[in-house]
């Protein structure tokens, strides 16, 4: 009986979704907007054209031109900066936005995971909530009752669901969100950051519930601001840059591509880093930072350090008396402040000793744990009073890739040595048989 | 249909939809067809939104469903105080005043409820329009069935007041209902118009409620028809909401129906009006949304 069974179950799929050359314009202004509107609601009752492929004064496009195909069990990431079309793909993809060029198909049911709890009131129990969110998506009510059960168990609120929801915590809320909407057994998943959802343990389980859905054939397209989250679970990938798609294909290429040009935005000439934070950089009379830049371990001047080397940073500047026991505070921030990863580096125990004239506080790291990327960072020194004698509100840098690391968030040294019991005969003496180095 | 979807819900027929730039219009067929289809698979919101209105709208209130009455006691009792004192001139009326003007302000309620319906609708439903796919009209027929039961909880007094004062209907009252469905109809009609041009332009929205003041005047509700010819008669025989309403009011109450040909036609007339405005609405929500969604 290994050969397949002749299945009775209909063919579900023939690509779920396609999408062909669609494009989206908006208008800035209200007033215009709303004109616009007005006209095409019009025209489209009356069965008139658009015009949808002109541009009229004041739009732009949201969407141009966008083409791919979604397979079954397919799972496809979308990534771009925010104003890329991302959202208003989606939002296309769901049918509340119509397209103004091109077409799209769709085969079976789509739920998007945009907004996660439509419809829930506060007032109501979860119970009810429950029965109102799964109506909005267009279930009927014995089906509503057959996963009902399924629904509660998932979401993990058995002891409280008969509470209103305002008593719920918002991840609470988020967690029965999340639970009606993968219940609805949906062909097509459309997902929109929404896996912050409660605490690691239920995220992970919200993954594995994904995973399951997937190997039946559910087809998924995942928006995410963080590349590893694609890497991790995306065949395909989508990189998407004022409403156009930049570029298309296996992930890891679409992703390296991506945080390429998400180096290359801030577009750094070099020492103007560090001049430009300094010169705003004055709290107290009679102290001045001059300048703020990374060094190699010789102290030459680094245009942008390389990930994985030694390096420092160094902060000169001066001083129109002695600042005995100064502290320095130094917050790094990916990208923009996104907040994605913030490193804080305090001095500590050892305070600085700052005296009368130049000086150079030289800050060394061993290795450069960063990613390549792009870092805004703030710097703080504190005299020993408390009071802070100098803070650089930003001070930007890129940091290069080395060929050691890839995909990775950090680079971590690392030794590896295999000891084996054999070359160690019986004495318990380890013999080191290989050294390398490897980032994570 | 739906047995089989709730046993197996893993053997759904695969809908498929498309979307393109393309009027819906062009195809009325599928578009009609996808309509009923998507009314009848949403039907569990639709009485879902009913129950959940009619419940949160008196929840915060002593009084409760009293509400329901008491505008139309108010203006029943206002205005017979004010003929009585011979402030106003009506001419006569066949039933006594005070039922009379009752009768009139509930159907002028349930006319100008079904009016708004839409629009509230609408203002309630855009934040989820905006995130998820709902068909539109949906949340019309929400409305309209609120609307039906609000009528039947006022129908309540109707009938206490017909008792006290001894009017009794007759044959005609078996038009009552198909007059009533009509006038509610006819009002969602206005409704779907004003609706999604109101959620672009709120100018229509703050509009609303002073035409409404005035068009009250020009409707026979506290006082019957007017006799043929002026000006006066003139706009109210030609104001859409007249003839119904009268008309419902005079199968309530025992009165005849002389004009049955005319209100056919204009039954008919109002029900197709209803289905072109309800695909207009439909057509026009994604626009609404996209300009001026959440």
């Amino acid at each position: 009986m290994t050969r397949d069974l002749p299945t009775t179950e209909p063919q579900r799929f023939d690509g779920p979704v396609v999408v062909e050359g669609v494009s989206k314009k908006f208008c800035r202004q209200l007033k215009t907007s709303l004109s616009y509107g007005l006209r095409d609601i019009c025209r489209d009752v009356l069965g008139l054209d658009r015009n949808g492929s002109t541009l009229r004064p004041g739009e732009f496009w949201s969407l141009e031109n966008v083409s791919f195909r979604l397979e079954k069990g397919e799972s496809m990431g979308l990534v771009g900066a925010n104003g890329a079309g991302k959202t208003t793909l989606l939002r296309v993809l769901s049918g509340l936005f119509r397209p103004d060029t091109g077409s799209i198909r769709i085969r079976g049911r789509l739920a998007p995971l945009i907004a996660l709890g439509a419809g829930f009131r506060p007032v109501l129990s979860g119970r009810e909530n429950i029965y109102v969110n799964l109506s909005i998506l267009g279930m009927p009510l014995q089906e509503i009752e057959a996963r009902f059960k399924d629904i509660v168990e998932f979401s993990e609120l058995e002891e409280t669901i008969d509470a209103p929801l305002q008593t719920y915590s918002s991840g609470m809320a988020a967690r029965l969100g999340f639970s009606c909407a993968i219940h609805t057994e949906p062909d097509i998943l459309l997902i929109d950051e929404v896996l912050g959802v409660g605490d690691l343990r239920f995220r992970t389980k919200c993954y594995r519930r994904l995973a399951e859905l997937r190997r039946r054939g559910t087809a998924f397209l995942l928006v995410s601001h963080s590349p590893a989250a694609i890497l991790g679970s995306c065949d395909r990938c989508i990189y998407m840059a004022r409403g156009k798609i930049a570029e298309i294909g296996e992930t890891s290429h679409v992703i390296r591509r991506y945080e390429e040009d998400l180096r290359r935005i801030p577009t750094l000439t070099p020492g103007k880093t560090g001049t430009q934070a300094a010169s705003k950089a004055v709290v107290v009379e009679g102290f001045k930072v001059h300048d703020i830049f990374f060094a190699d371990a010789d102290g030459n001047k680094l245009v942008s350090p390389v990930c994985g080397d030694p390096v420092t940073l160094r902060i000169r500047c001066s001083g129109s008396i002695d600042f005995p026991g100064v502290k320095a505070t130094i917050i790094v921030r990916e990208g923009f402040g996104d907040l994605q990863t913030v490193l804080t580096l305090s001095t500590g125990e050892t305070p600085l000793n700052l005296r009368q004239g130049q000086n150079e506080i030289i800050l060394g790291f061993p290795y450069l744990g960063l990613q390549s990327g792009f870092y805004t960072t703030k710097i703080a020194l504190t005299a020993s009073t408390l009071e802070h004698i100098a803070a650089i509100e930003t001070f930007r840098f890129n940091v290069e890739r080395n060929h050691r690391t890839q995909h990775s968030l950090f680079y971590q040294p690392c030794d590896w040595q295999v000891v084996s019991a054999v070359d160690a005969g019986e004495s318990n003496h380890y013999a080191i048989s290989g050294k390398g180095e490897h980032a994570t | 249909m739906t047995s089989n979807e709730s046993q197996l819900p893993s053997t759904l027929p695969v809908a498929e939809v498309a979307y393109s730039p393309e009027s819906a219009v062009h195809h009325p067929v599928v578009l009609i067809r996808r309509m009923v289809h998507e009314s009848w698979r949403f039907r569990e919101l639709v009485r879902r939104v009913v129950v959940r209105n009619l419940r949160a709208q008196y929840r915060q209130s002593l009084l409760g469903y009293l509400w329901a009455f008491i505008p139309s006691i108010a203006t029943a009792v206002g205005f017979s105080l004010a003929k009585d004192a011979q402030v106003i001139r009506v001419g006569e009326t066949p039933i006594p005043y005070l039922v009379y003007v009752m009768v009139g302000t509930v159907l002028w309620q349930t006319f100008i409820d079904a009016l708004n319906g839409p629009v509230d609708a609408l203002r309630d439903f855009k934040g989820i329009l905006s995130h998820i796919y709902l068909p539109p009209e949906i949340v019309v027929l929400s409305q309209m069935g609120e609307v039906l039961v609000e009528f039947l909880i006022k129908l309540l007094l109707l009938v206490i007041v017909f008792v006290l004062y001894g009017v009794q209907p007759g044959v005609a009252v078996v038009f009552a209902p198909i007059l009533l469905a009509l006038l509610i109809i006819q009002a969602t009609v206005i409704g779907l118009i004003l609706a999604p041009l109101g959620t672009l332009y709120h100018d229509i929205l703050k509009g609303i409620p002073v035409v409404i003041g005035f068009w009250f005047l020009l409707t026979p509700v506290v006082y019957p028809m007017p006799q043929a010819g002026g000006i006066f008669s003139f706009i109210v025989r030609t104001n859409p909401a007249t003839h119904f309403l009268v008309a419902a009011r005079e199968a309530m109450t025992g009165g005849v129906i002389t004009n049955g040909w005319f209100l056919a036609g204009l039954g008919a007339a109002s029900v197709i009006a209803f289905f072109l405005a309800l695909i207009a609405f439909r057509v026009s929500i994604p626009f609404v949304v996209e300009r001026a969604g959440e």
